[in-house]
């Protein structure tokens, strides 16, 4: 068998990357020693709006994002919402989670439905309170508009994939006077969750959030071998620009095969 | 089309447009109605499209028409979603969220790695000096230097202190410079989406504009 032309570099660094993966999922796993994760600002806020929400009696919104689950950012935002999740059921703080995609709806149910049996209050979880709402982007933005004016949360967590409806759901948050903890990796819509939120996980910072709060080994062992990939990426671009500021295209073209 | 249909779906949608907007004026019973029907039309047609989209042409003309005997599994796969419903048997949905998100994980794996990592790596590499344009040249070490530190920003194995912090914090910069660059040609997008709006209500509609196209 042979790697297709044009593929060979990313085929051995991808299997590189794999079994970094492998081994730092193993030792997160077993316990042994693995490099910290830093803080990422913006999570104590997290807290500090389920705890404003619990004061004020009302319920926290969720959004996953519009992406499915073929997308990593919504799966990083379903470790967040266990998280959240837990923490309104501590709380007994309403939490109302709305979806646009169907297998995304029936994941967030199942989450949010564990975090409330784990949190040991399974008679606290409120299936009403997870919703789908549309399969259309703009339906589903709409139905969200009015959700946050009827039922004003507190706190507007807007956590996953979000394409063109980020800023209108940043603006009725807003309105409604939710504080607004958001997070994407989508770059384009990134200026209006940093322009309209309170806090704002700027692009990966949403991945080492889902790590950092739910403390899954799977999670922080795949998120220190990004780290080390992030790492080897900084050292192949100083060299491939230091070479090909001499002339050689050596780099250029390793990368290229 | 009869000119009849077509002047009452131009109507519809221009009444829609402002029933909608009414919600600057907080929720109304207006809006609450544009809402509702939205969302309720987009649920039937939705339905409407995974018959005709999935339903029909694996089931109807693959499994039952051509006897393709295969397209079971998905269609079983699929069926256990709905055991949610029935309690004793509600873990079973969890194989298919499973085999979902498992085809979802390779999938991105496979296909992410060369176009998003590989090839911007690659594209990074420009020449620092000897271009002979000084343009060039300071472009080069803005798109190189504004890589490098935005990416040191986003290593969270390092606490942000000392060289690595003051290496983050031009990251930083860089990527709100970007935003900032962002924001306004989307603003510029969503103005036009507006103005597309208003072009319809005040020309198709009202006839107050006439539209040169």
């Amino acid at each position: 068998m042979k790697i297709a032309a044009g593929y060979v570099f990313s085929f051995w660094f991808e299997a590189v990357f794999l079994a970094t993966v492998i081994v730092m999922i193993t030792r997160a796993r077993k316990g042994m020693k693995i490099p910290e994760i830093y803080k990422v600002a913006g999570l104590d806020a997290m807290d500090e709006a389920i705890g404003r929400c619990t004061e004020m009696g009302r319920p926290v919104h969720f959004a996953p994002g519009i992406g499915d689950v073929q997308n990593a950012q919504t799966l990083a935002a379903m470790s967040i919402l266990s998280y959240v999740a837990k923490q309104c059921a501590k709380y007994d703080t309403d939490l109302i989670d709305t979806n646009r995609n169907v297998i995304v709806y029936n994941m967030s149910e199942a989450i949010v439905k564990q975090a409330y049996i784990e949190a040991g209050k399974p008679d606290a979880f409120k299936p009403e309170n997870v919703r789908w709402i549309s399969n259309d982007q703009f339906a589903y933005a709409t139905g969200v508009t009015g959700i946050m004016y009827r039922e004003k949360p507190a706190a507007n967590l807007l956590l996953g994939a979000f394409w063109a409806e980020s800023l209108i759901f940043a603006e009725v948050g807003a309105a409604a006077g939710a504080i607004q903890i958001a997070g994407t990796a989508n770059t384009a819509q990134i200026p209006f969750f940093v322009a309209a939120c309170d806090y704002c996980l700027i692009g990966e910072e949403l991945y080492a959030a889902s790590a950092y709060l739910s403390r899954e080994p799977v999670l922080l062992g795949s998120l220190v071998a990004q780290d080390w990939g992030k790492m080897g990426g900084v050292v192949l671009i100083v060299l491939g620009t230091l070479l090909v500021s001499v002339g050689s295209p050596f780099l250029k073209d390793l990368l290229a095969k | 089309m009869p000119e009849t249909l077509v002047n009452v779906g131009t109507h519809l949608q221009a009444i829609f447009t402002i029933l909608l907007i009414t919600v600057i004026f907080k929720d109304n019973p207006a809006y609450r109605f544009a809402e509702h029907t939205f969302v309720g039309l987009f649920a039937g047609y939705t339905v409407a499209l995974s018959y005709f989209q999935y339903v029909r042409p694996n089931v109807k003309d693959q499994l039952i028409g051509k006897g393709e005997l295969h397209w079971i599994v998905p269609i079983i796969v699929g069926l256990l979603m709905y055991t949610r419903y029935i309690k004793p048997i509600a873990w079973l949905s969890r194989y298919s969220l499973c085999f979902t998100l498992g085809i979802g994980t390779g999938y991105v794996l496979s296909k992410d790695m060369k176009p998003f990592f590989v090839d911007q790596v690659r594209a990074t590499f420009l020449p620092l000096w000897g271009t002979g344009d000084w343009w060039t040249t300071t472009s080069n070490w803005i798109y190189v230097v504004g890589t490098v530190t935005a990416l040191v920003y986003f290593l969270f194995t390092l606490q942000k202190k000392g060289v690595q912090g003051g290496i983050s914090k031009i990251g930083r910069i860089t990527m709100m410079v970007a935003f900032g660059a962002a924001f306004g040609n989307t603003v510029m997008a969503r103005v036009s989406l507006f103005l597309g709006r208003m072009q319809f209500l005040l020309g198709n509609w009202l006839k107050l504009i006439s539209i040169r196209v």
